[in-house]
């Protein structure tokens, strides 16, 4: 009987995968005829990273018992999973699960309470700190991970309910530089293209991004487009040679920090040689410098570049000369080049500008607009653009990603809000100003008695900033003293700061939506409950507007059904930003519901089938009624950008500036963070599975071979890593594929010495904000030869009781 | 028990070759085929995901494959025995567990 169970099983996999292979099947037969083992598949989406990938987890009762990848997708195309997606279910049943509320007591106990007591104790709290200190010292800082809905609704209630500004998440820490590159660039953020880019296109350009680790089935496209067209070029250009190096034609190593001198040497390069679209320059293109307003001459820009010669790029990068040489050729004489780029480039000192630079590169070579042509940013988290970008649920936005300070913009959401009815700030409207950016914001946070800190309290979703901040012990402190509240499902280093810690549903416990990278939003629904009293963040959310007086602003707020709450909130939303070049006004909840595939936006009606590629007439249907967006597009404009007046792509004149932090003969050592293959983030979820955890125990240091030596360094070896902030301390790993100088610590550790944040740079770029994970000045010493370490660290229920970190 | 279906897409005129480094994997069964197309519908039995991944990494580094992508999971077996408690999800299981035929 057991093994005729297990057949049924084996042949209901075997069924759909012979679909996905698009291969007839004799399994199927015999999967449907035996037993039910899976009762029903509920369709939704990856939790883990930006991809997107569409999945079907399968329930039987009330519990999660398969997944499969979605045949129609779009994303992850004929339905592929890595392995990474496939090891979720393990999280959503773990005993570590957050159950009830928590408050902590006098004596620093985390305590187990009431919805109604955690409730009560946040309202009070609030409403005294608005009386006492205004309405800019309690803040709400969200997530990437949030779903559109949730995140939608703390903004609207912050923003509209509060007359405060002080709404800022973790995109902040990962993708500002990307939205401000494409805003001062394009006009407009997000990508023009969409993944079906990469089966398009002649030369793929990897910058700062470990696809094969990061995004393993975006890398397993790319991988697989190389072996179908070997003529296909790839160029990698990272510090370290990772495994995604393995497919390029051309890996450019350089020092971290330093890669704007590549970007405006292979321009340089491209102009020499005459490889530039002349006629798309001077269609669509636009030389300006500073932000943008002043347009300057052709000429300005190639006298510009004259300094970065591939000598001078070699010496300022560690990139050969020759390779610049060739990575412009490719890149410019393709017929259609794609560049790819993720934290590499945007968590640095001058994101912003490295980001413009990639733009440059595809304007100046026409690489827009027509198939496998595009600049792509891709995210790290699944709902960081559509929950966080597209509703402008950071500190200077609002929904459609438009400023707080744009005038007009606030004018209509206020309208469309309601706020002056309904706002409980007697300003009765949206603060022009923005609110704090997550750094100023958790400098600024701290306990009553410190009068220099004016934040005095904050409510944390599904993030860890206790842990992600960069030179994390400065802020630790104010965490701890401030009022604090976090919405998670598992203990954190930032729930072992909190005051209150509220039990979170996992995606699958309550649906809603994700938007990934290529601008597609797609609908998870809830497939089994939540275990004990967790709860959907939107329902949190509603529970303090109706506490604080908000149930009208929030329409949803006294909806039961979390379904029903979604539908209302996603509406709410699509209506906010329906004459945005961001319109989901065509991607109704029911149209989301039945979909299986997604909708990209933008899409403003019901029979609009979603956008593939934007600026382009014929597919973006902005083109279609322009002015019902606020632009003005000639009628014989074929291709149109969104930067007014003039509707061209900025092609910026970006020095090279060495704002990172500089090493010096006592932190001689450049420090690189970043991913790998088996861990996401904080560790919070993939360190309790366990053969993930296996895979990657702990944190380690790699070490260039030629450095090792010097410094008599063997592998295995026990050493600190030290900057002027703070330390770890760890096993090394010898390695050839970085440059000499260069060391890399991976970022997932929660151990105390081990958690690489407390050694990080906290400058942050001066536009975007965005902090300079990549680069920090440290020096290395031995502590001594190989040990054991203490590998898998969690923080337990007992840790989140104590003040210190372990 | 976890069990896994994957698609696997190989050189046409090496099918009898690979076949028998299937064969002689106890975990892996084929249950569907298209030889023309080069491509097989593979079922995995593993324990668990570390002994699955051991597997995914003898098919990448095997020539005759061309491409090996995972496409469905069934881990209700262990699901169920974790909730109710004849499992953990701990270190533990890990650190005991002896190694597997392929390592
Ligand atoms: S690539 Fe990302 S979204 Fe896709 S299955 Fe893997 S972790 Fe999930």
């Amino acid at each position: 009987m057991e093994m005729s169970r297990r057949n049924f099983i084996k042949s209901t996999l075997a069924a759909s995968a012979a679909v996905a292979a698009g291969i007839s099947t004799t399994s199927n037969a015999v999967a449907q005829s035996q037993e039910v083992v899976i009762e029903r598949w509920v369709k939704g989406v990856c939790r883990l990273c930006g991809t997107g990938c569409s999945v079907y987890v399968g329930v039987k009762g009330d519990r999660l018992v398969a997944m499969k990848g979605n045949v129609e997708s779009m994303t992850n195309t004929r339905g592929y999973l890595c392995v990474k997606g496939m090891n979720i279910w393990k999280v959503a049943h773990h005993p570590d699960r957050l159950t009830k509320p928590l408050i902590r007591d006098g004596k620093g106990v985390l305590r187990p309470a009431s919805w109604d007591q955690a409730l009560t104790l946040i309202e009070k709290k609030f409403k005294q700190f608005h009386k006492k200190y205004g309405y800019d010292s309690v803040a709400y800082y969200g997530s990437g991970q949030c779903t559109t809905e949730e995140s939608y609704t703390f903004n609207k209630l912050w923003k509209g309910g509060f007359g405060s500004n002080m709404v800022d998440g973790n995109p902040r820490l990962c993708m500002a530089s990307a939205v401000a590159g494409y805003m001062s660039s394009l006009g407009s953020d997000e990508p023009a293209g969409a993944y079906a880019d990469i089966e398009k296109s002649e030369t793929i350009f990897l910058v700062g991004s470990n696809l094969s680790e990061a995004h393993p089935i975006l890398f397993r496209r790319v991988a697989r487009h190389k072996k179908d067209n070997p003529n296909v070029k790839i160029i990698v250009c990272e510090p370290r040679k990772t495994l995604t190096s393995a497919v390029a034609d051309l890996w450019m190593p350089s020092l971290p920090g330093t890669d704007l001198a590549i970007f405006n040497g292979m321009a340089r390069e491209i102009i020499k040689n005459n490889w530039h679209d002349k006629e798309y320059v001077k269609t669509l293109g636009r030389v300006t410098i500073g932000d943008g307003s002043k347009e300057l001459a052709w000429a300005d820009y190639v006298k510009h570049l004259e300094k970065y010669t591939p000598q001078y790029v070699e010496k300022k990068t560690g990139c050969p000369a020759a390779d610049v040489k060739a990575a412009a050729k490719m890149f410019a004489k393709s017929k259609a080049t794609l560049s790819m780029w993720c934290m590499g480039l945007n968590q640095r000192a001058n994101g912003v500008w490295a980001n413009n630079l990639i733009h440059n590169l595809h304007i100046i070579t026409g690489n827009y607009g027509k198939p496998g042509a595009d600049a792509f940013s891709l995210t790290g988290q699944p709902n960081a653009c559509g929950g966080v970008r597209e509703t402008g649920s950071l500190a200077h936005l609002l929904p459609g990603a438009k400023p707080v300070a744009n005038k007009k913009w606030r004018t209509f959401v206020e309208g469309y809000w309601g706020v002056a009815k309904h706002s409980i700030n007697p300003s009765k409207a949206i603060n022009p100003k923005p609110g704090m950016h997550a750094v100023k914001l958790f400098s600024s946070l701290g306990g009553e008695k410190d009068k220099t800190k004016p934040v005095k309290a904050v409510i944390m979703s599904t993030t860890n900033p206790a842990q992600t901040l960069p030179n994390v012990n400065k802020f630790i402190g104010g965490m701890q003293d401030a009022f604090t509240v976090v919405i998670d499902i598992f203990p954190t280093r930032t729930a072992q700061c909190a005051s209150v810690v509220l039990p979170a549903a996992f995606i699958y416990e309550k649906g809603g939506v994700f938007g990934c990278s290529e601008r597609r939003s797609f609908l998870t629904d809830k497939a089994v409950n939540a275990p004990g009293e967790a709860k959907a963040d939107i329902w949190i959310a509603a529970q303090i507007a109706k506490r604080m007086g908000l149930t009208k602003l929030i329409g949803w707020a006294n909806e039961t059904s979390i379904d029903r709450m979604n539908e209302l909130a996603w509406n709410d939303y699509i209506g906010c930003t329906a004459n945005t070049e961001k319109t989901l006004k065509g991607a109704t909840y029911k149209r989301l519901k039945k979909s299986t595939v997604g909708v990209q936006w933008p899409c403003p009606d019901e029979k609009n089938p979603g956008t593939y590629k934007r600026y382009v007439r014929g597919m973006d249907p902005i083109f279609d009624n322009p002015k019902r967006y606020g632009y003005t597009i000639p009628a014989d404009a074929k291709e149109f950008f969104y930067a007014r007046p003039h509707g061209k792509a900025n092609i910026f004149l970006r020095d090279d500036p060495d704002n990172s932090e500089q090493t010096s003969p006592a932190y001689p050592f450049i420090m690189t963070t970043g991913r790998v293959l088996e861990q996401w983030h904080t560790g919070s979820m993939t360190m309790r599975i366990p053969e993930t955890a296996a895979a990657h125990p702990h944190s380690f240091v790699e070490i260039n071979e030629k450095d090792a030596n010097r410094l008599k360094i063997k592998n295995g070896d026990i050493v600190k890593v030290e900057s002027v902030r703070g330390y770890n301390i760890l096993p090394v790993k010898i390695v050839n594929n970085t440059l000499e100088g260069v060391i890399f610590v991976p970022m997932h550790d929660q151990k105390a010495d081990r958690m690489v944040n407390f050694i990080c740079s906290d400058i942050v770029d001066p536009k975007s904000a965005e902090p300079d994970y990549k680069v920090s000045a440290v020096k290395i010493t031995k502590v001594s030869g190989p040990k054991k370490i203490d590998g898998r660290y969690l923080v337990s229920r007992q840790e989140m009781n104590k003040k210190t970190f372990s | 028990m976890i069990f896994t279906s994957a698609v696997l897409e190989f050189h046409k005129d090496s099918y009898k070759e690979l076949l028998s480094f299937i064969e002689s994997q106890s975990q892996v069964e084929v249950y569907d085929k298209d030889i023309d197309a080069g491509k097989l519908v593979l079922v995995i039995s593993t324990e668990d995901d570390a002994e699955l991944e051991v597997i995914q990494k003898t098919f990448h580094a095997n020539k005759l494959v061309i491409d090996f992508t995972y496409h469905a999971i069934h881990f209700g077996e262990s699901v169920d025995k974790l909730i109710d408690g004849e499992i953990k999800i701990d270190f533990e299981d890990i650190n005991n567990k002896k190694k597997n035929k392929l390592q």
